[in-house]
């Protein structure tokens, strides 16, 4: 290979990737997808078809805003969040699992739904329309680990986020214990797969669900709570972006495993962050920029699936080809 | 010493069915105890109730002589019996110890962790203690089905069962793992547990059994020690009726062949090889029926010439032309039509309305189709025109076909399969949950159109059904074609004989049948 | 249920009678639901009215007065509407043959667009011009439905998640194409306005001077049109057919020999169609030149509506017709009360979690001891049939 196209792409890699500015922009952007992506995988694992993340983002998001405002503090703003994800879990869990509705139905509603009711509540309460920004919104603070933070390039790469990052990375952690070191992670994984291995063996499947299903919505509380106190201190209209659906395929991506859907959500981040980037560098315009989560979903989903119908032979199901 | 098992009096209704009527049912400690009888026989139905999955109408159950109360699945298991189905419950990415330990996984640290290291010791010791070959660490998906099956048994073993009920548990295994699992069964007896084993497989029963309990429509129709009989009396006992009900028909005048299969393999949705090698024809003018218990391919080889399966190799020739990968309208412009056995689901669509159902393959020819728009009259008509002659008996032809009676919804598939007036029309089980007069119905309108030159493939695990309908008859074992043989030269003990494997190569079925 | 191979069932005479009493209570009791789910949705905005220290009663009234209680008042209803009947039409067939295209909402957006385009760069004559924008909007919808189609039937990739990644890419690709190639003004992110001979007129323009104070205009017929059209086509066309069964049974029709890739593409194609043409519609009817950000919900909306309307026609245009006029209430309610006009996606939103919840209305009538059919007995007098 010829040095000169060596150094070029050296140089186009170093400063897009292999950079700290570009990196932490990576980890940073990349945890609202992390614990979306944590939301779908606990009911993916445990056999529920759930989108309806947005709008439980959007919820945690709101909530986050509404506590820190109203108590004055971060943390009341997480609980309030988490206690959101809870309730709005619930419901949902209760409503698709115990009453029968149609859990894709369901999940479009809560998705419209939050939408609605956060915008509704941004008025009622704040009277405040489009955005609700205000001084006296504690957002989380970032976090300067002690000796970590003076190491040459890990240093600043791994120290200075907000709270929340480090949370994110810890659940993924907790997350893969509780799937593959405890009883009730065996149980979960066995309902996804085979609820009736679990159910002759005595499990309470609706009770996993149910579990799984109010789970799923402290995940999305949480990366709420990301978009409205972790960077910038405002809840804003359909904040989540997306992001509840990015969630589900960095999920698929991730093949279900904790593991997995850290690396895509940091690949998410990468990607968003070089877009960032060039848009900074006046290469790509702003919106074609905000695109790329969502082109960068379709390819993903393409390459993902299309490697999986290399291994799988093909079966005719329905008449459509899967 | 108290049997081990007492069922008295067992009686069990589903809508529109008596599975158990009045069956009384003992087992003794320490036996193997064959439970024998064609599909629909109802010895799934009483293990079933025996394992909690099921209640009782009526009757009592009673364990080592004391009487019991089996509510639920979780009752039957801590009373100590175990049930292997014939589907297994297992979770493909687990181990073989962790399922085997799934819901009763040995914990530590303040129950909140799983023990993984007792979980492998526990199953290592249990598999050992019972001679049953385990690699606890291997994962379910990778495992063949022989040691998935022995997986099963030790997740019973684990909960400690001392009476294990394996339902047609050789029905997935190959000659070896059936003598592998055989031997298991001997070793688990001489240390003290009792099998009961539900079959069709006569052979199978001679070989491993101490008893055998024939049901049959229900009912026990006996009970024998193993060394007093022999497969034809069990055949005998098996598929014998009271009553036979003969189709008047007149003599077949088959002429050229219509359908001709070679050398058919199909794969199941388990990606097992369900069709191994089937070569079969059927000629304009004549009936041939495929009798057999059910999974033994039938249901795999009418789906791959209906089109709803290809086939992994072989050939399915309609009037000499081949189809074995055309789409299945071509095959049905080609004339095959076809009474699915799976009624509820593909040969109707319930929520829709009987014209909507009628008109399901017509609706895109003229009459009923002038370029793209539907004719409402001609639907309407040849809807009106199907119910009378087929004689449907519905408010009108606008009601969901969901309101219907069994026995009218099987009109109205054969109305509209029939209407097509096929070359080659395939029945499945035509006449499964009917009562008596829609059954001669359907039986008159099968010979209606093998007189009118149709070919006709009948696929029925009834016995008696098969016999009076077909003019030539193949038995399906296992997915190969054990026999043929001329209906009128057919007798019910020959031809039991043979769907239970036993052909008159003695001892070489086995392994015959392995071949593929 | 367990297969009980040959043995015989015997069906009285009776079970068909009670096929029919069945159809007929399912029907009431679907009746009885939708009313149920309307005023379990109505406490809880009442409930949210209080809070907001309204009188709930006045407010219905507001917004009874705001959809319909004058003549300004009955056409920006509407002009409300008129995209939402649309979009719900849209939904509807993609529903009906069972596919779920959440994408309408960018579906509209491209078709709004591409109309848009065709509307102010060239120079026809009217009776070229319109027909064109209408069908170059409903070929760029379709189009942009086709990219999650084609991945879902070669790929297998859930629709579900394509198509909402769709919406987003269109909202940003129609934000830009606004604010850069397209922009017809320096100062606000707009196309120039469409050419007199691609719009749609409005009410007020027209000889007689309706709807005063309303922006209402013709495009209403063509979604009336559309109505129509589609019902014809569900019922009286080969493809019609073939969408109903597809929706109905997949595997009866794969059964019968029905082409399912083909109806799938079809249906998902016309739908996207469908979306774009409302979109086109809407600008050349009301604004007359694409605004970005012009409007967003559309075709959310316009999914919440099909499903109230249970997936038909004539209901879906009835449910955003509904839509529409309580949008057109709200507004006013935003003048009167302060109420902010989300509260109508609220109360229609929990209408259909109300609706879709089966298990819950069976769940509240056995907590009360009471059944629905015992309802229905003591209503009609008739006595029950058995087993029911």
């Amino acid at each position: 290979m010829d040095s000169a196209l060596l150094a070029q792409i050296w140089d186009v890699l170093s400063r897009y990737v292999f950079n700290v500015a570009n990196l932490q922009g990576m980890l940073r952007l990349s945890t609202p997808v992390v614990l979306a992506g944590l939301c779908a995988l606990i009911t993916d694992r445990a056999g529920i078809l759930n989108i309806a993340g947005e709008g439980m983002i959007l919820f945690g998001a709101w909530f986050a805003v509404a506590g820190s405002f109203f108590f004055h503090s971060s943390l009341a703003g997480v609980m309030a969040a988490i206690l959101s994800g809870l309730v709005v879990g619930g419901l949902f869990a209760l409503f698709s699992l115990k009453f029968r509705a149609h859990i894709i139905i369901m999940g479009i509603a809560i998705n419209i739904f939050g939408n609605a009711a956060t915008i509704f509540l941004t008025r009622a309460v704040f009277k405040q329309a489009g955005a609700f920004a205000d001084p006296r919104i504690v957002g989380l603070g970032t976090i300067n680990i002690p000796i970590l933070k003076d190491i040459p390039v890990l240093g600043p790469l791994l120290s200075g986020y907000t709270a929340i990052v480090y949370l994110s990375w810890i659940l993924v952690a907790l997350t893969f214990v509780f799937l593959y070191r405890t009883p009730w992670g065996f149980h979960l994984r066995a309902v996804g797969e085979h609820p009736e291995a679990a159910a002759t063996l005595g499990i309470n499947v609706q009770a996993i669900r149910f579990g799984a299903v109010m789970a799923s919505g402290v995940f999305a509380a949480l990366a709420g709570v990301y978009l409205s106190l972790g960077h910038l201190q405002m809840f804003t209209e359909q904040m989540a972006a997306g992001r509840g659906f990015i969630g589900m395929a960095v999920n698929t991506f991730g093949a279900g495993e904790p593991l997995g859907v850290l690396l895509s959500s940091f690949l998410f981040g990468l990607v968003d962050t070089i877009g960032w980037r060039l848009q900074g560098e006046r290469i790509m315009p702003v919106y074609f920029v905000s695109m790329v989560p969502y082109i960068t979903t379709l390819v993903a989903l393409t390459i993902y699936t299309v490697r999986q119908q290399r291994r799988r032979k093909a079966i005719v199901d329905n008449g459509v080809s899967r | 010493m108290p049997p081990a098992v007492e069922m008295l009096g067992i009686r069990k209704t589903f809508p529109g069915v008596v599975a158990n009527k009045d069956v009384s049912f003992t087992v003794e400690k320490g036996e193997i105890h064959a439970l024998v009888g064609e599909n629909g026989a109802g010895k799934t139905t009483l293990m079933n109730i025996l394992y909690g999955l099921h209640q009782p109408d009526a009757g009592t159950i009673r364990l080592w002589g004391k009487p019991v109360e089996i509510r639920h699945n979780a009752d039957a298991i801590r009373l100590g019996i175990g049930m292997v189905h014939q589907s297994f419950k297992l979770v493909p990415s687990f181990t073989v110890a962790e399922n085997i330990t799934l819901g009763a996984e040995p914990r530590h640290a303040l129950g909140l962790f799983v023990d993984r290291q007792a979980v492998l010791k526990n199953v290592t010791a249990l598999s050992k203690r019972f001679g049953l070959q385990v690699d606890p660490t291997a994962r379910i998906r990778d495992l063949p089905v022989g040691v998935q099956q022995r997986v099963e048994i030790l997740k019973t073993l684990y909960r400690s069962a001392d009476i294990l009920i394996l339902d047609e548990p050789t029905a997935v295994l190959t000659p070896q793992e059936t003598d592998d699992l055989f031997a298991v069964i001997r070793s688990l007896v001489a240390s003290g547990k009792t099998v009961i084993f539900i079959t069709h497989k006569l052979r199978e029963v001679m070989e491993i059994s101490d008893r055998v309990t024939v049901m049959r429509d229900g009912q026990v129709v006996g009970t024998k020690n193993t060394k007093d009989t022999n497969p034809a009396e069990l055949a005998r006992m098996m598929v014998g009726r009271e009553v036979l009900l003969r189709v008047n028909k007149p003599e077949a005048h088959p002429k050229e062949p219509v359908l001709r299969i070679e050398n058919l393999r199909v794969r199941d949705d388990r990606n097992l090889l369900a069709v191994r090698g089937i070569s079969l024809e059927v000629c304009a003018g004549e009936i041939v029926g495929i009798a057999g218990v059910e999974g033994n391919g039938q249901r795999e080889l009418v789906e791959s010439i209906v089109g709803l399966r290809i086939p992994e190799t072989g050939k399915i020739l309609l009037n000499g032309q081949d189809v074995t990968t055309r789409s299945i309208r071509d095959r049905r412009e080609g004339g095959i039509s076809c009474v699915p056995e799976d009624r509820l689901v593909r040969g109707l669509a319930l929520p829709a309305t009987l014209e909507e159902n009628l008109i399901a393959t017509f609706y895109f020819k003229p009459p009923m189709a002038r370029g793209p728009l539907l004719s409402l009259q001609a639907t309407g008509d040849f809807a009106r025109e199907a119910i009378k002659t087929f004689d449907i008996r519905a408010v009108s032809k606008d009601v969901p076909a969901a309101t219907l009676s069994g026995g009218n919804m099987q009109k109205v598939v054969l109305a509209r399969e029939m209407s097509a007036n096929p070359t080659l029309l395939i029945v499945a089980q035509p006449t499964r949950g009917l009562d008596i007069g829609s059954i001669e119905f359907v039986h008159q309108r099968i010979v209606d159109a093998r007189d009118r030159g149709a070919a006709v493939l009948l696929v029925s695990a009834e016995l008696e059904e098969v016999m009076s309908l077909s003019d030539r008859i193949a038995v399906l074992y296992e997915g190969q074609v054990v026999g043929t043989i001329d209906a009128a030269h057919a007798t019910e003990q020959g031809l039991g004989l043979w769907m239970a494997g036993i052909t008159d190569g003695g001892s070489e079925s086995r392994k015959e049948a392995a071949h593929g | 249920m367990a297969d009980m191979g040959g043995l015989k069932s015997l069906q009285p005479k009776s079970a068909r009678r009670a096929g029919l009493q069945r159809q007929l209570r399912s029907a009431a009791q679907r009746s009885i639901r939708i009313i149920l789910s309307i005023l379990a949705s109505m406490v809880v905005g009442s409930l949210i009215m209080l809070w907001y220290k309204q009188n709930p009663i006045q407010v219905y009234i507001w917004l009874f007065q705001g959809a319909f209680g004058s003549q300004r008042a009955i056409f920006i209803s509407l002009q409300r509407a008129t995209p939402l009947i649309f979009t719900a039409l849209a939904s509807m067939l993609a529903f009906r043959t069972g596919v779920f295209n959440v994408g309408v909402e960018g579906q509209f957006f491209i078709g709004a667009i591409a109309g848009t385009y065709v509307g102010y760069a060239f120079r026809l004559p009217a009776i070229i011009h319109l027909p064109l924008v209408l069908l170059v909007a409903f070929l760029a919808g379709a189009a942009w439905a086709y990219i999650p189609t084609i991945m879902r039937q070669k790929l297998g990739v859930s629709e579900i998640i394509t198509t909402i990644m769709t919406n987003y890419i269109a909202t940003f690709l129609t934000s830009y194409l606004v604010n850069y190639p397209m922009r017809g003004t320096p100062t606000t992110p707009e196309t120039p306005f469409v050419q007199p001979t691609a719009k749609l007129a409005q009410f007020v323009e027209l000889p007689g001077g309706l709807g005063k104070g309303s922006q209402a205009h013709v495009g209403i017929f063509i979604a009336i049109a559309l109505v129509l059209v589609l019902w014809f086509v569900l019922k009286y066309t080969k493809i019609g057919y073939e969408w109903r069964m597809a929706g109905i049974s997949s595997r009866f029709s794969q059964f019968a020999g029905i082409n399912m890739d083909r109806v799938f593409i079809l249906g998902m194609l016309v739908s996207g169609g469908i979306a774009g043409l409302g979109g086109a519609v809407e600008i050349i009817g009301v604004w007359r030149k694409y605004k970005d950000l012009f409007a967003t919900g559309f075709g959310f909306r316009g999914n919440l509506a099909a499903l109230l309307g249970r997936n038909t026609v004539f209901g879906s245009f009835v449910a955003a017709l509904f839509y529409g006029s309580m949008e057109a209430g709200a507004l006013g309610l935003e003048w009167s009360a302060g109420l902010p006009r989300q509260l109508i996606d609220i109360a229609v939103g929990l209408i259909v979690f109300f609706m879709a919840a089966e298990g819950m209305w069976d769940f509240v009538a056995s907590k009360k001891g009471w059944s629905l059919s015992g309802l229905l007995r003591r209503s009609s007098g008739k006595p029950q049939v058995q087993g029911g």
